[in-house]
């Protein structure tokens, strides 16, 4: 949360008696750190009318107002008792460009204070909101863990309700980019498969990147294996278990795809366009041999093509006009060859088209082309029995495009996912602003890569956590009395004001209340946690407090 | 040990809770804006938004200088990047502006705009409709 969230001391400091009441609270603060000049972005005084719940007067607080809603957001969702700063600005970013956000350092080998636990993986990268979480320090306090960039020539809506319309609604926006800066990404170069170095080392994120075809994690492979994989349509999935588990509760069965069956030189899967005119391939499956219409498909199609899937070429005439010639010669659907690199989305309009029409790029046309002297049969539908971007183990599936599309190919979820995800490389109009299942599959990668949830922020997770609520304060005082002693916390997730604590509670009066606090303490030093002289501070403090 | 524990034996005590204030901010030394780089002379083959309410297709000295810009916001090459090993034998790189993403945006077939996360400068290209002069 982007307010201080620790107001124990604080009540301490104004309570002779009182104990303590340790916050409940979990959750990460998040500052954001303008650094805007004056009268432009942040500072922008331009008057605004509210909007959407954003009650900023100018342009500029409305701006500031929906990146902290959008930090609040990612702040009540994850856990850590490190700051995390995202140093922001609006600047004209040039046309097209709507922001840009990233991680400003990465971390490995990194040590903790205890009982954090450091790092999961050796010699992998994190980024450094992340390594800062798990080592429980800022591991470099001097610059911003992220960075954000929005551009003032575009409006956003500001509102902070979800009702954008047809507009770019900022806080999605804001909660896409901090999620990568947060650890939604690799470091890898995947034109080269290289990793981030020197020295060269693996990251998180590719800890968990799964290439099915090998059965290897992006971490093991080589710097080709990588870069081969990086290409594989709908071969590589998230193999974290948070995922997987939340895949059920958010993807819908019905797994669009088109293929090649035979021969297997270019059997797969392949990435495909849509058209916007006929019936969806889950309208109007199709499967059987294809046939390549030579020319463009413009005019009547001379030769049958009764049960044949057509591939036309792109170009020349309008793509529905070439799916309805090849319909009327017969054809059961269509593949446009695209004559550019990737898939195209097909305009136009044409009420009697009955068959599907569907694309690829040029390179997989050229090489199913190649294929057509022995025989290409393909096909194309939904697969019921498969969840809208996730594989058959209901692992998510992540954006593996070919041609390779550097960075983005990896660090996604597939956009072919149903429900659409906050995390697809397009920002769809339905995102909700929630992070989680069953909306959405973000915080569970979150999980995955490290962002453990620990509600006390004491470095032990909820799950092995004895003292879910700890007082994390950092020494032990007890009824205003600062014994001196730090108030470590144990492996068990336990402070050593936290069974002082129930001592207060449990006792029916103040002797009773002392001695439990001796028999604590003792038990505190006999494990070698507390020094003697330590042990008769507290108790010290435990006999002047006026407990109960 | 249960996590509200908030003390009974405390509710005869009045309490002033402080309203809690931002820390003093940190000492952070800024992240540098990415600078453009020469990616030489690019066209433009679609109308982009070239900011609000201008939707064209960029001259060759906009695609060339847009080009730039993407160049030096989406460099994924790791040099300039600042690798140390810390004291205590940790590993850290400074990425600065490097690794990051960029948010596109373009209008599509139905009049709408689509936008697109891209990381890479190939990626952004396409995506923009922008190509290499000599290509063209």
């Amino acid at each position: 949360m982007t307010t201080l969230r620790r107001f124990a001391p604080a009540l301490l400091a104004l309570s002779a008696f009182l104990l303590v009441a340790p916050s409940s609270e979990g959750a990460a603060r998040i500052s954001i750190v303008v650094v805007d000049g004056p009268s432009e972005g942040f500072n922008d005084p331009t008057p605004a009318a509210p909007v959407g719940g954003n009650t900023g007067t100018t342009l500029g607080e409305q701006r500031l107002i929906a990146f902290r809603h959008a930090a609040d957001i990612w702040g009540s969702t994850l856990d850590s008792n490190v700051e995390i700063f995202i140093q922001a600005s609006f600047d004209s970013l040039g046309a097209g460009v709507l922001g840009s956000a990233g991680a400003t350092s990465v971390f490995a080998n990194f040590g903790s204070v205890a009982p954090f636990p450091g790092p999961v993986f050796p010699d992998t990268w994190y980024s450094a909101a992340l390594a800062d979480k798990r080592a429980g320090a800022d591991l470099d306090d001097t610059i911003p863990d992220i960075r954000a960039r929005f551009s003032s020539d575009f409006p956003f809506y500001l509102g902070l309700d979800n009702n954008h319309g047809a507009q770019y609604d900022l806080v999605t926006v804001l909660l896409h980019e901090f999620a990568h800066g947060l650890g939604f990404q690799n470091f890898v170069n995947e034109a080269t498969g290289s990793n981030l170095g020197p020295p060269y080392l693996t990251d998180v994120y590719s800890q968990f990147t799964l290439d099915k075809a090998t059965g290897n994690a992006w971490a093991t492979m080589t710097d080709a294996e990588r870069a081969a994989s990086a290409i594989r349509f709908g071969g590589v999935v998230w193999a974290g278990d948070e995922v997987k588990a939340g895949v059920p509760d958010v993807l819908s069965f019905g797994s669009p795809f088109v293929r090649i069956d035979a021969p297997p030189a270019v059997a797969g899967f392949y990435q495909f366009g849509t058209a916007a005119f006929g019936p969806s391939i889950a309208a109007a499956p199709a499967a059987g041999p294809l046939a390549y219409v030579p020319g463009l498909g413009c005019g009547p199609i001379g030769s049958s093509l009764a049960g044949r899937i057509a591939m036309i070429d792109r170009g020349t005439c309008g793509f529905a006009v070439k799916a309805k010639n090849a319909q009327v010669a017969g054809a059961i659907g269509v593949i446009i060859a695209n004559n550019v690199a990737g898939p195209v989305g097909m305009a136009g309009a044409d009420p009697t088209i009955t068959i599907a029409t569907v694309s690829v790029g040029l390179s997989e046309a050229n090489a199913i082309k190649a294929q057509l002297g022995v025989g290409v049969t393909a096909s194309f539908g939904v697969d019921a029995a498969i969840r809208a971007g996730a594989d058959e183990l209901d692992q998510a599936r992540l954006y593996a495009v070919n041609p390779v599309q550097l960075g983005s190919s990896i660090s996604h979820y597939d956009s072919i996912a149903s429900r659409n995800l906050l995390m697809e490389p397009a920002i769809n109009q339905d995102l909700t602003h929630s992070l989680a299942p069953p909306e959405d599959l973000t915080l569970p990668l979150m999980r995955d890569v490290g962002w453990f949830p620990d509600a006390d922020t004491d470095g032990v997770a909820d799950g092995d956590d004895q003292c879910a609520g700890s007082d994390t304060q950092p020494s032990v005082v007890i009824g205003g009395c600062d014994s001196g002693v730090p108030n470590t916390t144990q492996p068990n997730g336990c402070t050593i004001l936290d069974p002082i604590h129930d001592c207060a509670v449990g006792a029916f009066n103040h002797g009773g209340f002392v001695s439990c606090v001796a028999h604590e303490t003792n038990a505190l030093k006999k494990a070698g946690v507390i020094s003697g002289g330590q042990k008769g501070a507290i108790q010290s403090c435990a006999a002047k407090a006026r407990i109960p | 040990m249960t996590k509200g524990r908030v003390l009974a034996y405390s509710a005869a005590l009045a309490v002033a809770l402080a309203p809690w204030a931002e820390a003093a901010p940190k000492k952070l030394r800024p992240i540098a804006a990415p600078q453009k780089k020469d990616a030489g002379k690019w066209v433009g083959t679609r109308p982009i938004a070239m900011s609000a309410g201008d939707v064209r297709v960029p001259t060759a000295e906009e695609a060339t200088d847009l080009a730039a810009s993407l160049k030096g916001m989406l460099d994924r090459t790791g040099a300039g990047t600042t690798p140390a090993t810390r004291p205590d034998g940790s590993l850290q790189i400074t990425l600065e502006s490097q690794f990051g993403s960029v948010l596109l945006t373009r209008p599509a077939a139905d009049g709408a705009f689509e936008t697109r996360c891209v990381t890479s400068f190939e990626e952004a290209t396409a995506f923009l409709g922008l190509i290499a002069a000599e290509e063209k």
